[in-house]
């Protein structure tokens, strides 16, 4: 089903919270799910596999800590036993267009380049998968290999989709008639 | 006379602790930067062509109507529904699920397929799904104090009550006005390369200027349907006292909170006008004229605001002797001496209200569209630049700005009730967000980030537990849960006007001072508040029409023309 990368974005986020993660770190899934969408990455999949997996080898704990450091990156270095890895190129595209640094990243036999422009890529083969042994990163004066195309929508599978909202649900609060009514401010007559 | 050495203002803001309460933000007023005006100019400018293309409309008011905006590039069409809808179903509330009248607008022009396509999903709204060609989702219900009187008048062939219209000021309100991604609709990034979509919220108030033709369409065809010998035309100069209501409800105060660079920008955009106007030196006795001209009109928009909520009447009764205080000051001012504007507004800061002094600055801005009208393209915000934490920010930087942007919240004890008494969060049913109590509601567990004061706080305190000059990041990396208040802090330092400087959960916060800031900014008027939590207003009251822009416009119209006038 096609959906809105804002509304990718605002599920992707609440699902991270309703898993567990503390807000901030939900922020910074929510941006990057929509990032890896409309650039054909990840459609949700790998996300939900990221969410269970989250502790100091995943993606998107990681992620945040290079990109609070930015700046300060070493001009190479490897990372083991990475959940996730692909979240990585999201998180390296959100510090490119902060400092228009370039980088190239690499795990098994796939290789991608990140610029301010996007995410550089021959193919997507393996990208998306959900361990990876041994990444490398490494800053570098310039990209090479194809721009990946930007889409507009996010096409997510349905079980995707109702895993998200699942998780999202959780941070929801149920319904009573004491929040009906006081909680939204009405019980006033609108037929006037 | 003229002041000899008289001071120069100076390219100096209003400090953000003086304009970012809530109480200051709640007495805010539309002005040439509002997002009405900023549409009508516009599309006035530019000669946009308006077209009624389809009008299958049966006796009862069921059917489907088309309406296009053509532009230079771009056409915009919104697509009505219009239902015959039972009194007992008629509910402004979010959980409605039926309405009067449902739209979307449309990017281009809808075919016969698009169309069924939307008469499956527009009516259920939340409910339905649509897709990237539509750019907004929004629905209505009629004013069934004035809508049965107008049709039954224009029936018999007389005009409705005028002063009936004017108490009322609407015959229909919408009940939310759906952009940017919701329910499958497009992107506002999709559209940031066309220059009418990158203002904000022009997509929402294009749909509520459309909407509002359709709806006196609708009426008067309903009234011939009626009578179809006797029926009447509404008369132009009544026509245009029809606004379209708009009932607000907490929906809307989460943005302003999780948007702060969008906020500031808007802020910036006013105190950067209002800048440029205390920095006219000498007055033409032109811009005088006008500046008194709307002075008088403003009473009259006084007299003509109607509530019944207790605090709103305060504060109109503070605005009214405001207003009154001011005439008479300006009689008496001498406009002849340097910086007049500036005084007035040092002036006004010592002898008026608040809902005084912010109805002044707007007043003040009317007489300079040069000074002013430029500053809407500034308004909008690239908001991924605000995103990354800066984790080489040394702690005691950190604490720096924790002390200077929140030092108000740095004194406030959390661990009184009163101060920590509400939370935010989100309800299963619609996902509307709420307001709840925390020591009498079983909530806490769902609270959204929404209260940056008291969160602030908490960092603040373990915070003290590092040393100066270790890193944002290292702290981040053992405190994780700080992460989001991290990055608004940085934020908010970086912009002046981005956060809000009082206490969003004390327990006499008032969310109708958060919507009214918001919806000052779309150009709205007439708030009047239901409860602590939602409120109404006109939208587009006193405008011309899309065919009375061919004959020229004056971007006066957020004034009532004053009795006697």
């Amino acid at each position: 089903m096609s959906y809105s990368l804002n509304e990718f974005e605002a599920l992707c986020k609440k699902a991270a919270k309703g898993s567990g993660l503390f807000w901030g770190h939900a922020e910074e899934v929510g941006r990057t799910a929509r990032l890896l969408s409309r650039s054909g990455i990840d459609q949700g999949s790998l996300l939900l596999v990221a969410l269970e997996n989250f502790d100091e080898n995943c993606a998107l704990w990681i992620g945040p800590a290079l990109c609070d450091v930015g700046l300060g990156l070493d001009l190479e270095f490897e990372l083991e036993n990475v959940c996730a890895p692909a979240y990585l190129l999201a998180f390296l595209s959100i510090i490119a267009s902060n400092n228009e640094n370039c980088f190239e990243i690499e795990w098994m036999d796939f290789k991608a380049a990140i610029s301010y422009e996007g995410i550089f890529c021959n193919h997507l083969k393996t990208a998306v998968i959900n361990f990876a042994d041994r990444v490398v990163i490494r800053r570098v004066e310039n990209v090479s290999g194809a721009l990946l195309p930007i889409h507009s929508r996010a096409k997510i599978p349905k079980n995707i989709i109702e895993k998200l909202l699942e998780l999202a649900g959780r941070t929801y609060a149920p319904a009573t008639e004491v929040s009906r009514l006081a909680g939204a401010g009405a019980g006033l007559s609108d037929n006037d | 006379m003229i002041a000899l050495n008289a001071q120069e203002p100076g390219k100096v803001y209003r400090s953000p602790q003086k304009i970012m309460t809530l109480s200051r933000m709640g007495s805010f007023h539309q002005n040439r930067l509002s997002f009405m005006r900023t549409l009508l100019r516009r599309v006035h400018d530019q000669k946009w062509d308006f077209k009624k293309t389809r009008f299958e409309i049966d006796a009862k008011g069921v059917g489907v109507a088309v309406y296009s905006a053509v532009g230079p590039q771009n056409t915009y069409s919104l697509v009505a529904f219009a239902n015959d809808l039972p009194p007992e179903k008629r509910s402004d509330r979010v959980i409605a699920t039926e309405w009067d009248a449902t739209f979307t607008l449309f990017d281009g022009v809808p075919s016969d397929t698009d169309i069924e396509r939307l008469r499956n999903n527009v009516p259920l709204q939340e409910s339905g799904r649509v897709t990237e060609s539509e750019l907004s989702l929004s629905r209505a219900n009629r004013s069934v104090r004035l809508w049965d009187h107008v049709v039954n008048a224009l029936a018999k062939g007389v005009q409705p009550d005028t002063t009936l219209v004017n108490n009322v000021g609407y015959l229909m309100r919408t009940t939310a006005v759906y952009g940017s991604g919701k329910f499958g609709a497009a992107d506002r990034e999709i559209l940031s390369d066309r220059s009418e979509c990158r203002g904000p919220f022009q997509i929402e108030m294009l749909t509520v200027f459309l909407i509002r033709t359709f709806v006196m369409d609708l009426v008067e065809y309903i009234a011939k349907m009626k009578s179809p010998k006797t029926a009447v035309r509404i008369e132009p100069d009544l026509r245009r006292r029809f606004g379209i209501g708009n009932s607000t409800g907490l929906g809307m105060a989460p943005f302003l909170m999780n948007h702060p660079m969008l906020i500031n920008n808007w802020i910036l955009a006013k105190e950067e006008a209002l800048s440029r106007v205390r920095n006219v030196e000498f007055v033409a006795v032109d811009e005088i004229k006008v500046f008194k001209g709307l002075l008088h009109r403003a009473v009259q928009n006084v007299n003509d605001w109607h509530t019944v909520h207790p605090v709103q009447l305060e504060k109109l009764a503070y605005l009214k002797n405001d207003l009154e205080f001011l005439c008479r000051q300006v009689e008496k001012f001498d406009f002849s001496d340097a910086y007049p504007w500036d005084k007035l507004q040092v002036w006004s800061e010592e002898n008026l209200s608040l809902e005084g002094q912010e109805q002044l600055i707007s007043l003040m801005m009317e007489p300079y569209p040069d000074l002013v009208d430029g500053l809407a393209h500034c308004m909008d915000a690239n908001e991924d630049k605000g995103f990354r934490i800066d984790g080489t920010m040394p702690v005691f930087k950190l604490r720096l700005l924790c002390e200077d942007i929140y030092n108000w919240a740095l004194k406030i004890d959390w661990s009184k009730k009163g101060a920590n008494a509400r939370v935010w969060y989100v309800s299963e049913e619609k996902l509307e967000p709420r307001l709840g109590e925390r020591f009498s509601e079983d909530i806490e567990d769902y609270e959204q980030p929404l209260q940056p004061g008291r969160d602030v706080s908490r960092m603040y305190h373990d915070l003290r537990d590092y040393s100066d000059e270790q890193t944002t990041a290292t702290f981040l990396l053992a405190k994780p849960e700080h992460r989001h208040i991290a990055r608004r802090c940085q934020l908010a330092a970086k912009f002046q006007f981005a956060e809000i400087r009082e206490n969003t959960i004390d327990s006499k916060m008032m969310p109708i001072d958060l919507l009214r800031a918001k919806l000052s900014f779309f150009g709205a008027g007439h708030f009047d508040p239901r409860s602590d939590r939602w409120l109404r207003i006109n939208m587009f009251q006193g405008a011309p029409f899309p065919t009375d822009l061919k004959e020229g416009y004056r971007d006066d119209w957020a004034y009532p023309v004053a009795e006697g006038h």
